[in-house]
């Protein structure tokens, strides 16, 4: 009688424990996400579509902003015409094509993907680039080319650690539109 | 170096510890491990090699290995030699592996036993138009088991080696004496403890280890234990408590190149500690079985001569609530929810923190007493307080006809609010933020009907990027990602020498942005995927088989032409919202084979097809992407043979692209795999 006694007690507190659960889970919005600031107006992100490039890599950039997106490095663009650019003048020379083109819309098509057994390397060769200046995608892009990236894991994510341009026409780089 | 390879591993796994695993898991390290069984392995002589030709990649691996057992001793010498060679690149790397002991047992009392053991490795490297390099390491010493109290004691130690000559040339022989180097130095171990046995007959386990190496006087020495108890009480219920602890101080070596000239160098000064405290309860068996558990985990890491700020420190708690019912009833549920809370701190000692700033500092003494410089302030800008969340839960349901239902949630929460700012101008770092995954999974098995079994399943994901503050951007990039999938497994079988299988699935992953107004004329990408695998097997008689497969995809991607991503002008002109297709393409593969099956052997020959159609949306019409990728067509022989002591498998496959115009370059277009093995 006692034991039985004993068992139900405790079978009651285990409903109770599971109760309590549930209850935890839905009530205390522990799965909810804090309130963010609006953005400041004007703001964009990635207006040249890098998202793009890892299109067939299964693979996602965590951040988009192209401070973050590209690896600060004295050789971080290259380009066949004009030779090495460091991070900042990578940085600044999207700045100046952006104000510009402030409509500028940007197509990469997917290319070969190759990545180490560390899965912390990977090379995008091949992707070609099709750049229309004012936003229009429907008509002849403004300029064309193909472009090789390294994107390398750093601090847990993806980033870009080279950029090797290839025009379409000689003499001329992505930012020659 | 293994070793202490093996106690970054012990330092990194204590690290991750606190984060494996559902939330609906009883935690790992509660587990007690299980004796493995020693299977008795009568071969005394092994041979094996391995080779394979791909696309301009060689690689070869010979294996021996001889192992002659006598009651008093045991003997153990391994061979390994590996070749790779990038034919693109003309060059070739070949790994020697020589390891090997003998351990003559019951030395001692109580089965002690004692031995050498050896592990020269040695890496060539040859290069054709540039020196090459041969580095070579090598541990001899001593190996000593026994047994005190029924606990076991091992050591290790002995001496420690290494030489390297990194202007190799062409002709080995005219290789010039001043252009090798070698260094030399010791090493030791120690362990006590068995994991899988109880100490002095308590449900107490105990382990505890220590490594030493020093080479040229430079070292590092590593300890680590832990100790598991898992006690049942009177009542049923049992309860469990694990401390484990590492440490490991010291310079590790390595093979780099400081300066430009390769050598074995060090890695900076680093001192490691990592430690875990977990307690845990968990009721009898019974219908609802709960369990609770605490945890307290640090990991540290400082580099005491390191003029770049590196130190780092993560504290983390947790509490775990889990549940698992069981009844009579053909319902189980297993779920669980848990909770982290802790902070990640860099440069968290204060006099660090101050020699740092010294070293940054280029201002007067008196100053730099108080001041900090904005290197190290920099630094600290990456404090974070951490807060995780998880939950899962698992429901499996078995219905009549043999029909089921199994349905997992699973979520989990992982935030971060950064603390440390400084003035005058306020900066601080802005990547506050709750990233939230969310997935659904279902699955649901159909009655079989006569000779059709079907299975349904799909599955619904969310993930949020949510960032907290709006400075440098950060909350513009906020969004959702919804991913999609459906599919069915189903599978036609007759009879033992038919068979039918077909599996279709259907995927899409959608992202929307929260605040769309940054993200204007830049509307968010959509992809969609849909696959199709076919596969079927006729085994026509006892000694013949047909074997088929037919594989099939379509994905497309591309981005959601919305008003609300579109500016006034645009938006205007804009009839009704669209996804715009920007890629798409479709793949296919054709394989039909045939397999002639005897005893002893198998011999498989069939061909392959495949095509990928792969376009672009360019100047208002889809344009074929053309990268030299014709259809591909992959005749090929599979073959295994058993033979009493001998086995050789193999395949070989020839690619042939109907576009590339070096189809006949014979390293690039084969597939060639052959591995055999011969044992005594």
């Amino acid at each position: 009688m006692v034991r039985s006694m004993r068992q139900r007690g405790i079978y009651k507190w285990r409903i109770a424990f599971a109760a309590a659960l549930l209850q935890l889970l839905v009530s205390c919005g522990i799965f909810t996400p804090r309130d963010s600031e609006a953005p400041e107006p004007g703001v964009m992100i990635d207006p040249f579509n890098f998202a793009a490039i890892l299109e067939n890599t299964n693979e996602n950039f965590t951040s988009l902003r192209y401070e973050d997106l590209f690896m600060e490095s004295d050789t971080v663009y290259l380009d066949v015409n004009y030779g090495r650019s460091s991070t900042t003048a990578l940085l600044q020379r999207l700045h100046q094509i952006l104000i510009q083109y402030p409509r500028i819309q940007v197509q990469w098509t997917t290319g070969t993907v190759w990545k180490n057994s560390g899965n912390d390397t990977m090379v995008l060769s091949g992707l070609k680039y099709y750049i229309f200046s004012d936003s229009t995608t429907g008509g002849p892009p403004g300029d064309s080319g193909s472009s090789n990236f390294t994107a390398v894991i750093y601090n847990r994510n993806w980033v870009v650690s080279l950029w090797t341009d290839i025009p379409s026409r000689a003499g001329r780089s992505f930012f020659d539109l | 170096m293994m070793r202490c390879r093996t106690a970054a591993m012990v330092f990194f796994l204590l690290r991750t510890a606190v984060m494996a695993g559902g939330s609906n898991e009883w935690p790992a390290v509660f587990t007690v491990p299980v004796k493995p069984d020693t299977a008795v392995d009568s071969a005394k002589l092994r041979l094996s090699s391995d080779a394979k030709v791909f696309k301009n990649t060689e690689k070869t691996s010979s294996r021996l290995e001889w192992a002659p057992l006598s009651s008093l001793w045991r003997m153990r010498q391994r061979s390994v030699v590996t070749t790779r060679n990038e034919g693109g690149e003309n060059a070739m790397n070949q790994v020697y592996d020589f390891s090997g002991s003998v351990i003559r047992d019951s030395v001692f009392p109580k089965g002690g036993s004692l031995g050498l053991e050896w592990s020269p490795v040695i890496n060539l490297e040859l290069r054709d138009h540039t020196p090459g390099g041969v580095t070579a390491t090598n541990d001899f010493g001593t190996v000593m088991q026994w047994r005190t109290h029924d606990i076991p004691l091992r050591f290790r130690g002995g001496i420690s080696g290494s030489g390297w000559n990194y202007n190799l040339p062409a002709r080995l022989l005219d290789n010039k004496y001043e252009y090798f180097h070698g260094d030399a130095g010791f090493y030791g171990a120690f362990s006590a403890g068995d994991p899988t046995v109880r100490l002095l007959g308590r449900p107490l386990y105990v382990t505890t280890e220590a490594f030493v190496r020093a080479v040229r006087m430079v070292g590092i020495a590593a300890i680590n234990g832990s100790a598991l108890l898992a006690h049942r009480l009177g009542s049923g219920d049992s309860l469990f408590a694990y401390y484990g602890d590492s440490l490991s101080n010291g310079k590790e070596r390595y093979w780099g190149s400081p300066g430009g000239q390769r050598q074995y160098t060090y890695a900076p000064w680093r001192v490691a500690r990592s430690f875990q405290a977990t307690g845990g309860l968990k009721f009898r068996e019974s219908r609802l079985r709960p369990a609770l558990v605490y945890s307290y985990a640090e990991n540290a890491v400082t580099f005491p001569n390191l003029d770049k700020p590196n130190d780092r420190r993560v504290m983390l708690q947790s509490i775990h609530l889990l549940g698992e019912a069981k009844s009579t009833l053909p319902v189980v549920y297993k779920g669980g929810i848990k909770i982290w809370w802790g902070a990640e701190e860099w440069l968290f000692k204060s006099d660090r923190l101050r020699s740092v700033a010294d070293t940054f500092n280029l201002g007067p003494a008196s100053t730099r007493e108080d001041t900090l410089t904005k290197d190290s302030l920099t630094v600290k800008l990456s404090d974070h307080q951490i807060y995780r969340a998880a939950t899962d839960h698992a429901v499996s349901i078995a219905l009549p006809k043999g029909m089921a239902l199994e349905y997992t949630l699973g979520i989990f929460r992982n935030s971060r609010t950064y603390t440390f700012c400084f003035s005058p101008d306020s900066v601080r770092n802005y990547n506050d933020d709750d990233a939230i995954t969310l997935n659904h999974q279902g699955r649901f098995k159909l009655p079989r009907f006569r000779a059709i079994e079907a299975e349904a399943f799909g599955a619904y994901s969310v993930n949020i990027t949510n960032y907290l503050k709006k400075e440098d951007g950060r909350s513009s990039e906020n969004r959702t990602e919804d991913g999609y999938l459906l599919g069915l497994d189903c599978s036609y079988r007759p009879s033992e020498r038919f068979s039918l299988s077909e599996r279709i699935t259907a995927e899409a992953d959608i992202i929307d942005y929260f605040y769309k107004q940054s993200h204007l004329n830049d509307p968010p990408p959509y992809k969609r995927r849909f696959s199709s695998l076919c596969r079927g097997t006729w085994k026509m008689t006892d000694h013949w088989e047909l074997h088929g497969r037919w594989d099939e995809n379509y994905n497309d991607y591309g981005v959601w032409y919305g008003h609300e991503y579109l500016d006034t002008a645009r938006a205007d002109s804009l009839g009704t919202d669209y996804y715009a297709i920007m890629n798409k393409a479709t793949t296919y593969s054709v394989e039909l084979s045939l397999a002639r099956v005897r005893d002893r052997y198998r011999l498989e020959s069939g061909c392959r097809l495949s095509d990928v159609f792969a376009r672009s949306y360019r100047e208002n019409a889809y344009v074929i992407d053309v990268e030299e990728q014709g259809y591909v067509i992959e005749p090929f022989l599979e073959f295994t043979v058993q033979y009493r002591r001998f086995s050789l498998r193999g395949r070989v496959v020839r690619l042939v692209n109907t576009l590339a115009s070096d189809n006949r370059a014979f390293k690039k277009n084969w597939d060639i795999h052959v591995a055999g093995q011969a044992s005594w």
